[in-house]
């Protein structure tokens, strides 16, 4: 083995002991990044890279068997069920009750490429022929393995650059719909089989081989229980989540709810009748949560309270 | 504030800075730990910090850095068991992390600029803080042959620690193993992902992530 391979070794294990949270040897990390001047960039290349290939390894879906208890005793299957993807609670939605998801995981490998975040994560990936899509916190893509021209948004929030390629259109499907495009900017999202495709720039055809809808720039259409709706909006506001902004013009609390929730990283309740109150306003994301909550609560008047399973916004108890 | 700024009358600045920031974050706060308490940590970890960072390589901005760093965790929510000398340490480690993962990135960007041309640097990123992350089909079909290879349960393992984020101890008690057992399987998924054992990815690695240093 060579020096820089033992060196390497050596920074290797440095990363795995560090990265656990329990971690305590400081004053040990510091003697080694002493005892030689080419330790701590052999340090920060294998941090760097590990968090790289992590990256790759969460695009590519768990097979089923890794999370599969290795015996069959009933504490290792509860366990094992454990390992599923967590569930929680969405707010508002468009009944204003309480609905639990859950997401499982594909059985199939190599035949596609998930791409997800966590609640309050965002990542923006770039596609070998341009393409670049931003992903929203609580958000998940899918991606052919084959072919980087059809993407599926499985849930969540994206923004979509996609480039010019008339030979190759672009598809995209959220829930049971289907877009198709030559090279724009947009904004889809998809809660609960609930979508909305916003352009940016550009035109987009919703159901290409259908009804063929053309949305141009400013153009927006929701589409929910089968029913359509083409709605406009400021193009300038599509997207703007990307830098903290959100932007709402006479939108129900739910939906205010569901795209908080989304970036804050934790679930929001409203109570009913809350659903449909209609808000008007620009939301800029700070790194406090909470600050920006109970700004938002003031504004709303209402109540807000925050509990194990997230925000609950409720009528100030005299208004119930 | 001082006319001149001398290195003594910075620091006090700073310091008096930091006294305000820790107050403003805790009179929000529902936290036991005082104000003064946090400050004389952060004075007791000062030495210990500065020998870190120049172990990083941060010679002349070490002291900078605590500044920082200081104003950093003043500002921050504290952990749930309070702040102690380790979550010090630990936010000194990820900050040279993050420096590290800038200058990655600002070298990434300037191979692409001289091998494509200025069309390839990309539109102005309007979220500046989102990570670009180029998708390579070869490289994504590489990591699954390692994965394959280390076998379903270091890939568990490896998930469940760096995806799922479940501290070490907890995923040995979850699989009834040893935390050195733990490990062991993570040490061994690093390796193979990181291409040593085998040294054929390596090249390629290193050549797609830009690490090669100059």
């Amino acid at each position: 083995m060579t020096e820089a391979d033992s060196r390497t070794l050596e920074a290797l294990s440095w990363a795995t002991r560090i990265h656990d949270a329990e971690f305590e040897d400081w004053e040990g990390h510091a003697a080694w990044l002493e005892a030689d001047p080419r330790n701590a960039p052999a340090y920060e290349q294998a941090v760097l890279l590990i968090e790289a290939r992590i990256v790759d390894v969460s695009m590519l879906p768990a097979p089923p068997t890794a999370y599969v208890a290795s015996n069959d005793n009933p504490h290792d299957e509860a366990v094992a069920r454990r390992w599923w993807r967590s569930t929680y609670a969405w707010g508002g939605a468009l009944a204003a009750s309480l609905v639990a998801i859950s997401v499982v995981p594909m059985a199939m490998r190599q035949s596609s490429y998930l791409i997800q975040t966590k609640p309050g994560q965002t990542r923006t990936l770039t596609l070998s022929e341009g393409t670049s899509i931003a992903l929203n916190g609580d958000s998940a893509v899918r991606m052919a393995a084959n072919d980087s021209r059809h993407l599926t948004l499985e849930r969540g929030e994206a923004y979509l650059r996609v480039t010019h390629d008339p030979a190759h259109p672009f598809e995209l499907r959220a829930g049971d719909s289907v877009f198709r495009d030559v090279g724009t900017s947009f904004d889809v999202t998809n809660d609960l089989g609930v979508v909305n495709l916003a352009v940016r720039e550009g035109a987009v055809a919703f159901d290409p081989d259908g009804s063929n809808v053309v949305l141009t720039t400013g153009r927006a259409i929701l589409i929910a229980d089968g029913q359509q709706q083409i709605h406009s909006v400021a193009a300038s506001s599509i997207g703007t989540w990307r830098s903290g902004r959100l932007v709402y013009s006479d939108t129900p609390l739910a939906q205010v709810a569901i795209d908080l929730s989304r970036t804050i990283g934790e679930p929001i309740t409203l109570s009913p009748g809350l659903a449909h109150k209609r808000f008007s306003g620009i939301l800029q994301i700070n790194r406090d949560g909470e600050a920006m909550l109970r700004q938002l609560a003031g504004i709303l008047d209402i109540d807000i309270s925050h509990t194990k399973r997230g925000w609950v916004f409720r009528r100030h108890a005299i208004d119930r | 504030m001082p006319v001149r700024s001398t290195p003594s009358s910075r620091a006090r600045f700073q310091h008096s800075q930091l006294r305000s920031a820790v107050s403003v974050s805790y009179a929000i706060g529902q936290l036991p730990v005082s104000a003064d308490a946090l400050s004389d940590l952060l004075m007791q970890s000062r030495p210990q910090l500065l020998r870190y960072l120049r172990g990083f390589g941060a010679v002349d901005e070490a002291e900078d850095i605590v500044q920082e760093l200081w104003l950093k965790i003043a500002a921050a929510a504290p952990p749930p068991e309070g702040p102690s000398f380790s979550y010090i340490m630990r936010m000194a480690h990820n900050l040279m992390i993050d420096r590290a993962r800038a200058r990655q990135s600002r070298r990434l960007r300037e191979q692409a600029y001289h091998q494509d041309g200025p069309e390839s640097s990309g539109e102005a990123d309007e979220a500046p803080s989102a990570e670009r992350i180029l998708v390579s089909r070869d490289r994504l079909e590489q990591v699954d042959s390692i994965l394959r290879s280390l076998g379903s349960r270091t890939e568990l393992i490896l998930r469940r620690h760096r995806i799922d984020e479940i501290p070490q101890r907890d995923i040995a008690a979850e699989l009834g193993i040893s935390l050195s057992a733990v490990e062991k399987q993570l040490q061994k998924a690093y390796r193979a992902l990181a291409g040593v054992d085998t040294g054929y990815a390596k090249g390629a690695a290193d050549a797609d992530d830009g690490l090669r240093h100059d």
